[in-house]
């Protein structure tokens, strides 16, 4: 996929609607269908549609989970907006610094010929090229004032100490199942980590348990906690019923890689916060059916399985 | 024999002169006036049945006032069409045995050729060649032929046009008192004896595609060609059968002049001019069987390739309906052979007889033709008018075919409904086979569609309907399709026929198998391969892929769905690539790459902005500029392309993606987007402070003015979260809440401002109304110093400037004591 296309295109229009978007992905992500196989088949996007990841879904997730570009938000009135530049400073790396956000042919230009600024492009799977930003703090902030880019400190720390904890009662939307018939009804196994069959009557009856109802291309998730009925993304919901689950999140200190099952990716801000530690996303390691999160320092992968009421195993 | 040459010729120049002394107040012996012939406006389409559709969005189309100019533009039409010099009339002459000197009498008909350079502004208001019965009459005429067809009643255009008032003026105009001539004309049978006839009825057979009437009703809105009728009427009774023969054969000659279309805006999307164009091959093999030209006035020739592919605006949604629901249709146009077209230089070339128009017939010669006058036209000149017409929903849209290879080379074929203007992004449509829901892809496209039997349906056609809109999505069933590659969407997309050099897909029937590939062997394509069901073909279907024809086929003269791959060997200029943001915008600095498809030898150098173009190598053509902010012309053979180049958007500002509340405290109501993250504050000058993110242990901020004190809360349901605050100051030191109490092993004193930010001496005399942070301030700092924090930054800079604030706590203290 040539992502750094989209993304300039996705620069230059700020904002737009879904359409346009799939048509831009149409248009200028050619080869569809080399990516890897993500298990994680469902949108972060409650109540809406999602398939098995065609291009433009692909393409949507990475540039959502890089921080590049933000969808279906609600405050905006279109479906998409791009981000302004920013420079997300790394924790691990304070002289370093990720490029996120709107980019033009022009701005890279100038950013690659600011003084003191040693800028590194590097080519990634299925993501805009990873832009680097390398200099002291001070030039880092100096640059950025003179560039005109926003400066987010220790980003993912900032992110990760804002965002609410997946079982957090204000992130959950009450709400009805539906009692029309022509839904086929899943239920997440916690322990297993696979959907089962199940029923609408089941779902109505549970007082905990997290549900997908299947109709044609709708899916809607239903998170059940204590008798009521909650509308909740998917991640979140998954996140919900595991409660703390041994192995799940797994932590090598030695390369500063965590680990989760692909079925178990993190909610979009979380997953963000922990792609940002290195600006690459994820990589899928086949044989353990795992995302691989690179050069994730401890604090956040500590501040990580907190949110995710998860254990952390090392 | 010579004296009676002698004396009908000049009854025949007489009746000329006559004719072209007051051709106005001819039209006006025969009771209409100007307005009333539909002159003013676009009121004048008055159309064969077959086109009610044209006529009612032509009706719609507010009507203009008395245009001197689009009589004038009618007059010169009349000039030119009564002209001696035209190649029919002098077809005539020379059935007649006109001697020489006969010709050398013709000089002032010569003289009211218009020039060539007013060909374009002529053509906004000139005359489309319809044939005899676009006019008023031929309404009547229609309607005659129905009944005569055992239809029983008139046609529903007829009477359409009969509510709308347009045939009023046609009725008065003594189409009523004409019929039985024109219904001598117009042969219901459609019999070859009277070509125009033929040619019409094949028109009519062709009214499904409404794209076609809707086209015609574009370019040539001012169809009075009264002047046929009323010089057939006026003439002397001796003459009249040449006369008639005169005009029955003239009138498809102005489809040269019909080729000069209106000066047609650039803006159209590639999809639409590639069909644009593609109808207008399609049907321009109609031109050329070695018969007296059909009469295609909305359908141009490969010669017109430049105002093909300038493409009419709005009319690509029926040019692409033309082109992709339609292909089957197009063996009821009169396939042909192609042949080389009139000059396109404009000038009047000499009048080829009928046998020498037989013979140029079988033979191609590359179209030449001058570069554009005007190497770049602004875009507000050049922006349509008529697209943002909303279009008919009773103009069937076009559902297209795409095929996407996946890994393993496995392909997907799916249906790619198209989304006209102003329908919603998600329908349910109704089909044979039950309903489909339709979900928007962009802003022209639904998304695809993967129908479970699309063998079948690919041989039998679709037709989808909306029962809100009344809006139909059609494909015609056929056995062959033809794809291409570089068009805007992934993968590959319908498209009317073979482009030579282009890289396209073939889907066929397994029964038409072998001759699709004798087909694609005389089209020198090689190497193509193909995949069958197991690779995701259509049931029943093969897909050939890597096509790429070499060498342009004759088209042949029958009824041949076979004729979609013999390549016409025209010239195509592509601009693929790039980063495109509007229909022909591309970003400054991803301009497009220019190709030119088509055989080397027949197409003339490629300019660009006037410059003779080169190879680059990405194989496309460019100059030195060509990727330059503003706009570009490409210029190849008489086929022209124009594009943009411009800037994208450089404004970019913080907005708030997403927004959480943490807490019951405003200051714990946190926004993100991408990776910023900031505190909701409800203040005014929230967006000129700087968001200050601190270990919890040191959540306290000081700023540089004693009382300047914000404690940023730490988070209670997370260990180790920092603490992010928007503080009402520009904080310069983070101490720890209570630091008496802390571990001075792990807590610091930390700079979070900058080492230049000295303390403000201001309160020294007079302590501050509030009391409490003016005390906390500098008690805050005194027990750091007490307890013997160290510094996190051991700069000596940041010494300096812990020790001025540790001297103005201290002033502080003993002032308040």
């Amino acid at each position: 996929m040539r992502l750094n296309h989209l993304l300039l295109w996705l620069s230059a229009k700020r904002q737009g609607s879904w359409s346009q978007f799939r048509g831009a992905v149409d248009e200028l992500c050619e080869d569809q269908g080399n990516g890897a196989v993500d298990a994680d088949d469902e949108g972060t996007r409650p109540g809406k549609t999602s398939s098995d990841l065609p291009v433009y879904q692909q393409a949507r997730f990475a540039l959502q989970r890089l921080g590049h570009v933000e969808f279906f938000s609600s405050e905006i009135a279109r479906d998409w907006g791009i981000v302004p530049p920013t420079l997300a400073l790394r924790s691990s790396h304070p002289s370093e610094a990720l490029l996120c956000g709107a980019r033009s042919p022009e701005f890279l230009d100038r950013l690659d010929h600011t003084d003191g600024l040693e800028v590194v492009k590097t080519p990634a799977l299925g993501m805009p090229d990873r832009i680097v930003v390398r200099a002291s703090s001070e030039t880092l902030a100096l640059s950025a004032a003179q560039l005109g880019l926003m400066v987010q400190h220790d980003a993912s720390m900032a992110i990760l100490s804002a965002v609410p904890r997946v079982r957090d009662p204000a992130i959950r939307c009450r709400t009805e199942i539906p009692e029309n018939p022509g839904w086929t009804v899943h239920r997440f196994s916690s322990s297993r980590q696979v959907w089962s069959d199940s029923t609408g009557m089941d779902a109505r009856n549970a007082r905990t348990g997290f549900f997908r109802f299947v109709m044609g291309y709708q899916r809607l998730y239903f998170l059940r906690w204590r008798s009521r009925s909650y509308r909740v993304t998917v991640q979140v919901g998954k996140y919900v019923v595991m409660r703390r689950t041994r192995g799940l999140l797994a932590y090598d200190r030695t390369s500063q890689t965590l680990s989760v099952p692909a079925m178990c990716r993190p909610p979009l801000l979380i997953e963000r916060a922990l792609v940002l530690c290195s600006g690459l996303l994820p990589s899928f390691d086949p044989p353990t059916a795992r995302l691989e999160y690179a050069d994730v320092p401890r604090e956040e992968v500590r501040l990580a399985a907190q949110l995710l009421g998860q254990e952390l195993e090392r | 024999m010579r004296t009676l040459f002698h004396s009908i010729a000049s009854a025949l120049r007489s009746w000329l002169n006559s004719l072209r002394g007051e051709p106005g107040a001819r039209r006006c012996q025969s009771g209409v006036s100007r307005d009333q012939c539909g002159v003013s406006g676009t009121a004048a389409a008055i159309l064969p049945s077959a086109y009610g559709q044209a006529i009612e969005n032509t009706a719609a189309t507010p009507p203009e006032t008395d245009t001197p100019t689009d009589c004038d533009g009618i007059e010169e039409g009349q000039e030119r069409f009564r002209s001696v010099n035209d190649p029919n009339c002098q077809a005539i002459i020379e059935r007649l045995g006109q001697p020489d000197n006969m010709r050398s009498q013709d000089h002032g008909i010569d003289a009211v050729i218009p020039h060539p350079q007013s060909e374009t502004s002529r053509t906004n208001t000139m005359t489309s060649p319809l044939p005899p019965h676009s006019n008023g009459d031929t309404v009547d005429d229609g309607a005659l032929t129905s009944s005569e067809k055992g239809e029983g009643k008139p046609s529903g255009t007829a009477a359409e046009l009969a509510t709308r008032g347009v045939s009023r003026g046609t009725r008065s105009a003594g189409g009523t008192e004409r019929e039985p001539e024109h219904s001598d004309l117009a042969d219901p049978t459609g019999t070859a004896s009277n070509p125009l006839g033929r040619s019409v009825n094949a028109l009519d057979a062709e009214a499904d595609s409404k794209s076609v009437s809707d086209t015609r009703s574009e370019i040539g809105a001012e169809t009075v060609v009264h002047y046929d009728d009323d010089r057939t009427e006026d003439a002397p009774e001796a003459l009249k059968p040449f006369a008639e023969e005169f005009a029955s054969i003239d009138r498809p000659s102005e489809k040269s002049e019909s080729q000069a279309r209106p000066a047609i805006s650039h803006e159209v999307a590639d999809s639409e001019l590639e069909d644009s164009a593609a109808a207008s091959e399609i049907v321009d093999t109609a031109g050329h069987s070695g018969n007296l030209r059909a009469p295609q006035p909305i359908l141009g020739d490969a010669d017109n390739d430049d105002v093909a592919n300038n493409g009419a605006s709005g009319k690509g949604d029926q040019g692409e309906e033309f082109a992709a629901g339609n292909l089957s249709g197009a063996p009821d146009i009169d396939a042909g052979v192609w042949t080389a077209k009139s000059e396109p230089n404009g000038s009047p070339s000499p009048p080829p007889s009928r046998q020498q128009r037989e013979r140029r017939s079988q033979q191609y010669r590359a179209p030449a033709g001058r570069p554009p006058l005007r190497q770049r036209q602004s875009r507000s000149q050049a922006r349509p008018t008529t697209r943002s017409r909303p279009p008919s929903r009773e103009m069937p849209a076009p559902i297209n075919l795409r095929l996407i290879f996946q890994r393993g080379g496995y392909c997907v074929v799916s249906l790619l409904p198209r989304r006209l203007h102003g329908l919603p992004d998600k329908l349910v449509v109704s089909s044979d086979a039950g309903d489909v829901k339709l979900g928007a892809l962009q802003d022209e496209w639904y998304q695809d569609i993967f129908p479970t039997n699309l063998g079948q349906l690919l041989c039998t056609g679709i037709v989808w309907k909306d029962c809100d809109t009344c809006q139909e999505w059609r494909l015609s069933g056929r056995e062959v399709f033809v794809l291409s590659h570089g068009t805007t969407h992934m993968g590959f997309v319908s498209c009317p026929r073979l482009v030579l050099g282009r890289d396209h897909v073939v889907l066929c029937t397994t029964e038409k198998l072998g001759p699709v590939e004798d087909a694609l062997r005389r089209a020198g394509c090689v190497d193509w391969s193909h995949l069958g069901e197991d690779m995701g073909a259509p049931s029943g279907w093969r897909v050939l892929q890597r096509v790429v024809p070499q060498k342009a086929v004759p088209l042949n003269s029958d009824v041949d769905i076979l004729n979609v791959l013999r390549p016409l060997p025209r010239v195509k200029i592509a601009l693929e690539g790039g980063i495109r943001l509007a229909y022909n915008a591309w970003l400054l600095g991803y301009p497009p790459t220019i190709h030119v498809y088509g055989l080397p030898e027949h197409h003339q150098s490629v300019l660009i902005d006037g410059q003779k173009a080169v190879r680059s190598e990405s194989d496309g053509y460019e100059v030195s500029g060509s990727g330059t902010e503003g706009d570009h012309q490409v210029w190849c053979s008489s086929t022209e392309r124009s594009y943009s180049v411009v800037r994208g958007e450089t404004c970019w500002t913080y907005w708030p993606a997403y927004s959480f509340a943490l807490g019951r405290p405003e200051s714990h109501r946190f926004e993100f987007c991408g990776p910023l993250v900031r505190p909701v504050s409800t203040s005014i000058l929230a967006d000129q402070r700087r968001v200050v993110q601190v270990a919890p242990s040191n959540c306290v901020l000081l700023g540089a003015c004693p009382g300047e004190v914000f404690i940023a809360r730490p988070r209670a349901d997370l260990r180790g979260a920092q603490c992010l605050g928007l503080p009402p100051f520009e904080p310069v030191w983070a101490l720890p809440r209570q630091p008496l109490h802390c571990d001075k092993r792990v807590n610091r004193i930390l700079l979070v401002g900058e080492p230049t930010a000295r303390p403000c001496y201001a309160y020294l005399e007079s302590p501050p109304s509030d009391r409490r942070n003016f005390e906390l301030w500098y008690r805050l700092i005194l027990d750091a110093s007490r307890k013997g924090l160290s510094l996190e930054s051991a700069l000596p800079a940041t010494h300096n400037l812990w020790r001025d604030y540790k001297r103005l706590a201290r002033k502080l203290w003993r002032n308040s004591r």
